[in-house]
């Protein structure tokens, strides 16, 4: 479970990059977080990480504070950015090995080589060095050390960004795998069509604040079209949309 | 935790064609070097024993009381084996003493003559083992961790590590031990194959007590190597681009191995300036020269003479002036090579150089040492060639001057070395300095990496 209660970050700069957002993506979901760049996204995400202090507001992981118990609350979540650095000299195996150790986890090979099959890498990388690894089997990668970690809430920067159109269809069978397991899962995505058929809720951000929220049963076309232009709209310089509902 | 983070660390050296590099130079250059010098001492040993040879033929010989007033008799210390580690002031110490009896001019300042090498100079001068561990080790070291934070900032794998639960310190612990481990292990080796391969070029012959001194040596090496690490790292961890790291590092290198020993001994020179030998002998001479027109009555036909008792006065006194001005001006060189010392202890490289000549017998505490044996001899010397006199005065009068005397049974030199804890003394004020200089550019790498901000 991800929760966070009036979450507000303003940078030494006066930006306000996140507004009051107070929000609670529960085990078994997935929330997609919509908007255009400078939204406020990523200081979400880095404040959940505990990256970025909060300005006002709390944020628990699986029920512990972000700032008050970094290292706990980060036992409890595991992250994949949106472009997945690993280490170019080691193989997959050992990359995975190393981070899942970090997260406290003692795989044995067979796991290790289990998950590198979920995620759908072919079975002669698992000894490759990543270093000539395509983005999309970072990403892949990235996802196996989530998945190895075994937290309960995982959080995603722009998964499907520069995936091919099976990597985009196999990541989505993956994120409905996870949500079986119970998984909360925070994601944000500027794919609107694929955040469709897996988010459980998807939240429009828009300067900072959490603007629309929509149930998986409300994205219908229109919406959806209705959605995306305004997330286009919002993206121009200085074409803000008033913030709205 | 700490393991996974330190085996990955090792690993990832390993793997490194850099690391690869490091320790096959390390080996080459470590036993290479210690070779070199043990032959060079090999060389050494030849020449003070052929010197040895003749300075033995004249003292088997018999003088007359006047042949030996006039004579000039020779003393060599024999080198230092421990040079091969550090040759410090080895040349300075090993250079042939020559004593006279004769007082009339002043003796000639060669008598001290280790006295008329500057010590403070002295350093740098060959490359031994101790110059390899602070120009190259560091050199290495500093390449070896430059991109060690910052690499992984810019690759972003950094954030992938501090998104877990780790403690951010203990990456850093990490990063530190494992490059320590990787570069320590090949130093030591080195240092044991090249010490231990040095008999095959030179009869060292050391006994437990230098290998003892060759251990404390490499537990410094390993000190300064430590330094280093930790300075690498507190620049790559200050700074966001390996490149930026690079040149930081290389700039730090030049101040502290490079600049900062020459800048010391220069300010030291500035500040404490010795006068050249050839004018203190020209003191030394006037000197003589007044206290003899003070003493000496003038003659018709320009010739002078005194009383026997007056004699004997003006003798002592010219020795009394004249060593004083000697020992004036090496009191003011130990003094400047002290200070010197003292300033070049902003350098890493000149502290290990100074501590590494303490271990190995051949630093300022072993040159003070010798000059004061080379003093206690000429006391000695020119004191018991004065009771022969006398005695002989006493029992054959003027017939005296022409009598025998068995050089072989004057003084000799001793060689006077330091003992181990008086070297260790010496030499603890620069590994101080290196321990400080260390936990500084630790917790200076400590802070950085703490607040590197991970977004
Ligand atoms: N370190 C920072 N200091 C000051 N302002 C920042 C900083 N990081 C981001 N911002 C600003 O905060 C706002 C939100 O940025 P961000 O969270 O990166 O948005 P998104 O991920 O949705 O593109 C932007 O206006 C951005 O310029
Ligand atoms: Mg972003």
């Amino acid at each position: 479970m991800i929760e966070t209660e009036g979450l507000t970050k303003r940078y030494d700069n006066e930006v306000l990059a996140v507004d009051g957002l107070s929000l609670r993506v529960e085990p078994g979901e997935v929330f997609a977080m919509l908007g255009a760049n400078g939204a406020g996204k990523t200081t979400t995400l880095m404040m959940l990480l505990g990256f970025v202090e909060p300005t006002a507001g709390t944020a628990r992981i699986h029920g512990v504070d972000v700032v008050r118990q970094p290292l706990e609350a980060k036992a409890h979540v595991a992250y994949v950015s949106e472009n997945v650095q690993l280490y170019g000299s080691f193989t997959a195996l050992q990359n995975l090995e190393f981070f899942a150790r970090l997260g406290r986890r003692r795989p044995t090979r067979e796991e290790c080589e289990a998950v590198l099959r979920r995620v759908g890498l072919p079975a002669d990388a698992f000894r490759r060095r990543v270093r000539g690894y395509s983005k999309g089997m970072r990403q892949r990668l990235g996802i196996g050390i989530a998945i190895l970690r075994d937290t309960p809430a995982i959080l995603l920067d722009e998964p499907t960004s520069g995936l091919d159109p099976k990597g985009g269809l196999d990541f989505l069978a993956l994120l409905d795998g996870l949500r079986a397991e119970g998984k909360a899962i925070w994601m944000t995505t500027h794919d609107i069509f694929r955040t469709r058929e897996v988010a459980d809720r998807v939240g429009m951000m828009v300067r900072g604040r959490l603007v629309t929220i929509l149930r998986r049963e409300e994205l219908a076309t229109a919406d959806l079209a209705r959605l995306y232009a305004r997330y286009v709209d919002d993206a121009g310089p200085g074409g803000g949309a008033a913030p709205e509902g | 935790m700490f393991l996974t983070l330190v085996v990955k660390e090792l690993r990832g050296h390993v793997l490194n064609l850099r690391y690869q590099v490091a320790v096959g130079l390390t080996l080459v250059l470590v036993v290479s070097c210690v070779l070199a010098c043990a032959r060079g001492y090999a060389r050494e040993v030849e020449a003070w024993r052929a010197e040895e040879r003749e300075f033995d033929e004249v003292r088997s010989q018999d003088f007359t009381l006047s042949e030996i007033l006039d004579k000039s008799f020779g003393f060599r210390r024999p080198p230092e084996p421990l040079g091969v580690v550090c040759y410090g002031l080895a040349s300075a110490m090993s250079r042939p003493v020559r004593l006279e009896v004769s007082v009339w001019r002043g003796q000639p300042l060669s008598l001290g003559s280790p006295a008329e090498a500057e010590p403070v100079l002295a350093f740098f001068q060959r490359p031994d083992l101790a110059y390899v561990v602070a120009a190259v080790v560091s050199f290495l070291a500093l390449l070896f961790v430059y991109d060690a934070v910052c690499g992984e900032k810019e690759d972003g794998t950094l954030r992938l590590i501090l998104s877990s639960p780790v403690p951010r310190d203990l990456v850093l612990f990490a990063k530190w031990g494992a490059a320590f481990l990787a570069m320590a292990a090949p130093l030591a080796l080195s240092v044991a194959v090249g010490v231990g391969l040095a008999p095959l070029a030179a009869p060292l012959g050391l006994g437990a007590a230098a290998w003892l001194r060759v251990g404390l040596f490499t537990a410094l090496a390993l000190l300064y190597l430590a330094l280093f690490l930790s300075a690498g790292l507190a620049v790559s961890s200050l700074t966001h681009r390996p490149a930026t790291s690079l040149v930081v590092c290389l700039f730090l290198w030049i101040l502290l191995v490079l600049a900062l020993p020459a800048l010391g001994s220069q300010v030291a020179r500035v500040l404490r300036p010795v006068e050249t030998v050839k004018h203190t002998e020209a003191r030394k001479q006037a000197k003589a020269e007044e206290v003899r027109d003070r003493g000496f009555r003038r003659v018709e036909g320009g010739g002078r003479m005194a009383e026997w008792a007056d004699y004997m006065r003006i003798r002592e006194e010219i020795k009394r002036e004249t060593r004083q001005i000697d020992r004036a001006r090496r009191a003011r060189l130990l003094e400047q090579a002290r200070l010197a010392r003292n300033l070049a202890r902003a350098s890493p490289a000149a502290a290990f150089l100074h501590a590494a000549g303490e271990l190995s017998g051949t630093g300022l505490e072993s040159w003070t040492e010798h000059v004061e044996s080379v003093d206690r001899l000429n006391d000695r010397f020119t004191g018991e060639v004065e009771r022969i006199a006398m005695d002989l005065f006493a029992t054959r009068g003027h017939e005296a001057m022409n009598e025998p005397i068995q050089a072989g049974l004057l003084p000799r030199l001793e060689v006077a070395t330091p003992a181990l804890r008086q070297a260790l003394a010496a030499a603890l004020p620069d590994a101080v300095a290196l321990v400080a200089g260390n936990a500084l550019a630790f917790l200076t790498a400590l802070v950085a990496f703490l607040r590197y901000d991970p977004r």
